[in-house]
């Protein structure tokens, strides 16, 4: 290839900005303690010239990478609960193939509106969302007990406490169909909902439900992530630099994690999500194209 | 799972270079992307003269821009190696719901594989 070439096709440059972008965008979720999936499809929508569908797809793919990466050590130390994710993977995997067909079949600019309205409920979700370190669970309730779900909890976790169990579960992973369905119509990854449902709705101390709900996406982006790619979806220039600087992202937060004040970078991811919905809603309603 | 993601990792920064340089031929000229990639996958492949559908890209391996989709395939593969792996423990302890559990999840990964659902 030629240099004079390469300089007067642009289409490097987005692919070199996508990959900046993501980089970013890993940097702060990690901070900003949000999920680069939640992240990375409404930014990379708003701001490049990107079909959706090669988004979803590879915000999809993105938080598969993400969550296979981080899963092998969470289970290793005892974060990641394979109980409590299995059932949930299952039924969030199972609706998010729904999820990914509606997704597929809604007109562009219909699909635009629709992430608006989920993203505002999202930025909502994360402003005023509690989390509860060590929800007070005395014991599991009959379908966590049939299900054997609960454990110990590790010295340094305890806060006092030395098991932890589940309360809801059945709601609970009824509504994993409703995040699964979300997360393969969007092609978001599903953190920034199952965290929520574990921690909030079932009872599970914050660690684990963080810790878990990366087993149960990884499950639930793999089946909807199939939907994508059999319609053509995968753009591999749009995937691999997306997954690599995501990961690049990630490691760098962990890393300045600690050093950077993360409600500060929380406030600021909140403020660009918004900035985001807003713009969705503009390309939805055709003010810009 | 985590050897596995760094293995796909390699792949991908070693296939995406070929789709690049143009080294090995490509259903879609790298060069020419930026026709393509504001249209759907259907417009796409209408206006490329691609095929799409369930393990289409296998087919069409030799050119590069399916090559540089392998790694990332990859990953998509793997969920149902970890829930493999862990099978024969599974029915070992005689945990038949679980068991249960893992074999319809597997099911549910190659259905969608094989573009069935």
């Amino acid at each position: 290839m030629e240099a004079v070439g390469l300089l007067a096709n642009p289409w490097w440059v987005w692919i070199a900005l996508l990959f900046v972008a993501t980089i970013a965008i890993g940097i702060v979720a990690i901070l900003g303690g949000v999920g680069g999936g939640v992240l990375f499809v409404p930014l990379v929508s708003s701001f490049f010239p990107f079909h959706q569908e090669y988004i979803r797809c590879a915000g999809l793919l993105i938080a598969l990478a993400g969550s296979l990466s981080a899963s092998p050590i969470l289970i290793k130390r005892n974060l990641a609960d394979l109980r409590l994710s299995i059932p949930a993977s299952l039924i969030a995997s199972t609706a998010s193939i729904f999820g990914a067909r509606l997704g597929i079949s809604l007109q562009a600019n219909v699909m635009q509106l629709a992430m608006a309205f989920l993203m505002t409920g999202i930025v909502i979700l994360l402003i005023t969302a509690k989390k509860s370190e060590f929800p007070d669970v005395p014991t599991n309730d009959a379908a966590g007990n049939f299900l054997r779900l609960g454990g110990p909890l590790l010295p340094s976790e305890a806060g006092g406490k030395s098991e932890w169990f589940v309360r809801n579960t059945i709601p609970g992973f009824l509504l994993f169909a409703i995040v699964g369905f979300l997360a393969g119509m969007f092609g978001l990854g599903a953190g920034w909902a199952n965290v929520p449902v574990f921690n909030l709705v079932m009872g599970v101390p914050i660690k684990i439900a963080v810790a878990t709900s990366n087993l149960v996406i990884a499950m639930s982006s793999t089946t909807s992530a199939w939907v994508y790619i059999n319609r053509g979806a995968l753009l591999p220039l749009v995937v691999v630099p997306s997954v690599l600087g995501m990961m690049i992202g990630t490691k760098l937060g962990a890393i300045f994690l600690g050093r950077i004040r993360t409600s500060t970078v929380r406030t600021f991811v909140i403020a660009l999500l918004g900035i985001s919905t807003l713009i969705s809603f503009s390309k939805g309603f055709g003010i810009i194209r | 799972m985590e050897w596995g993601t760094k293995i796909g990792i390699f792949f991908a920064c070693s296939t995406l270079p070929l789709y690049i340089s143009g080294l090995v031929p490509a259903c879609v000229k790298v060069e020419d992307i930026q026709e393509y990639w504001r249209l759907s996958p259907a417009e796409f492949s209408a206006k490329a003269g691609t095929p799409i559908g369930p393990g289409v890209w296998i087919s069409a391996l030799g050119q590069s821009d399916n090559l540089a989709a392998l790694p990332v395939l990859f990953f998509c593969v793997l969920p149902i190696v970890a829930y493999g792996a862990m099978f024969p423990g599974t029915i070992k302890s005689r945990d038949r719901l679980y068991a249960l559990f893992m074999l319809a999840e597997i099911a549910l990964i190659i259905l969608a594989f094989i573009g069935f659902v």
